[in-house]
């Protein structure tokens, strides 16, 4: 697993996302997320593994 | 002396209907911390009898993210710092329209699409330009824009295309601005706000406060807001974003951002004032406290990078409050 907050692996980083941000990078493999965030949720794609969606 | 204070700052925004003079903000300003509930009163009373119970509720959408050239020290959007924000290409009609709907199933009534660029290039514009009647047609929002400084041809344009509100923020004051920002100048923020005002576009122009500016810098913001009177002014309180130089920077307190929410009102009693980003970080538990202080308008939901509230809350407090919701613009 990886910080969604800084992409490193999970023993490097407990995790470092700010409490009203979405993910930025994708927590299977640390890949940058590309984030779009509308008022009633986001979405992160990874380039690997696809999208992620969030109500909020 | 405190109690003669907020008497004569009500008898003069109340009873004799004039704006306060810049002695009168800068004493309101010094008002120690004990006092700011009672200067929170008054600016709610204030808003009420200039602008009535209505509170406009926006939502926001940053269509075109990252990228952007200039060097706002705050904005986890610029090329210049390491920002975990990955720049995106300008987004599809499909997606703002969806963005859009999910805004006006919330009951709101203005939709800002937000580009990240120092201005329109031409393929912008015109991308900008086919998007607004879309969106304003399908959806019966009001379109905002936010596409950084512009030519006073791009801000014709975009008034004949339908562009009901434009933003363009201060930020900060002009003594403060070299130190935020160094790729542009605080006069070209001006003369783009000037642009918008000439071609009849309702003018957004907002605020960040909270990068490490004084006390006096924030009266002397109040005072270039004053002259350009803005239609709208959105209140940002830093939130800091990792990477960019003012990561380091903490939160304003909630009591500060109270106190210069209440500030905001006294100096612009007219003038939507809206809540914007950060403030879920700096009032934490006092959303509510905004919103009796002079606050009368809010973006519910998400940013454009961050998140905010479930917009199910802060549409529960206005009810809770009996603010109901309603368009406050002049021109619809
Ligand atoms: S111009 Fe706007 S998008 Fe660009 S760095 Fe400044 S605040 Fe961010
Ligand atoms: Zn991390
Ligand atoms: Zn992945």
């Amino acid at each position: 697993m990886h910080c969604p907050g800084c992409g490193r692996p999970s023993e490097d980083c407990p995790g470092c996302l700010p409490a009203f941000d979405p993910p930025r990078y994708c927590a299977d493999c640390g890949g940058w997320l590309a984030v779009r965030v509308s008022t009633g949720g986001w979405v992160a794609r990874c380039k690997i593994h696809g999208e992620t969606t969030a109500a909020r | 002396m405190t109690r003669a204070l907020l008497t004569a700052l009500g008898d003069a925004l109340l009873d004799e209907r004039r704006q306060l003079t810049a002695d009168e903000l800068a004493a309101a300003s010094a008002l120690p911390d004990a006092e700011v509930p009672a200067l929170a009163s008054l600016a709610h009373e204030v808003r009420l009898a200039w602008c009535g119970p209505e509170v406009e509720v926006e939502g926001i959408l940053s269509a075109k993210t990252g990228g952007c050239p200039e060097d706002c020290h705050f904005c986890s959007q610029s090329s210049q710092f390491d920002s975990p924000v990955k720049a995106t290409p300008f987004l599809d009609t499909d997606e703002v329209l969806a963005a859009a709907r999910e805004t006006a199933k919330l009951g709101a009534s203005e939709f800002c699409i937000v580009l990240a660029v120092k201005g329109p290039d031409e393929r912008t514009m015109e991308r900008i330009l086919e998007l607004v009647p879309i969106v304003r047609d399908e959806t019966g929002l009001n379109v905002a824009v936010s596409a950084g400084i512009l030519t006073d041809d791009q801000a014709g344009r975009l008034a004949g295309g339908g562009v009901h509100r434009y933003n363009h923020n201060l930020e900060t004051s002009r003594s403060f601005f070299p130190k935020v920002v160094t790729t542009h100048d605080y006069q070209e923020r001006l003369d783009t706000c000037e642009l918008v005002r000439k071609h009849g576009m309702e003018l957004c122009c907002g605020v960040l406060l909270g990068m490490g500016e004084s006390v006096e810098q924030r009266l002397e913001l109040l005072a270039d807001l004053r002259a350009l009177d803005p239609d709208e002014v959105p209140v940002n309180f830093l939130n800091p974003r990792p990477g960019t130089p003012l990561m380091i920077r903490k939160p304003l307190g909630p009591l500060e951002a109270i106190r210069w929410i209440a500030l905001f009102r006294l100096a612009l009693p007219r003038t939507i004032l809206r809540y914007a980003g950060g403030r879920e970080i700096t009032l934490r538990e006092l959303q509510a406290a905004g919103l009796t202080s002079g606050i009368n308008a809010l973006i519910v939901g998400n940013y454009l990078t961050t998140l905010g509230r479930d917009p199910q809350e802060d549409l529960q407090l206005l009810q809770d409050l009996k603010m109901p919701v309603g368009s406050l613009s002049k021109v619809i």
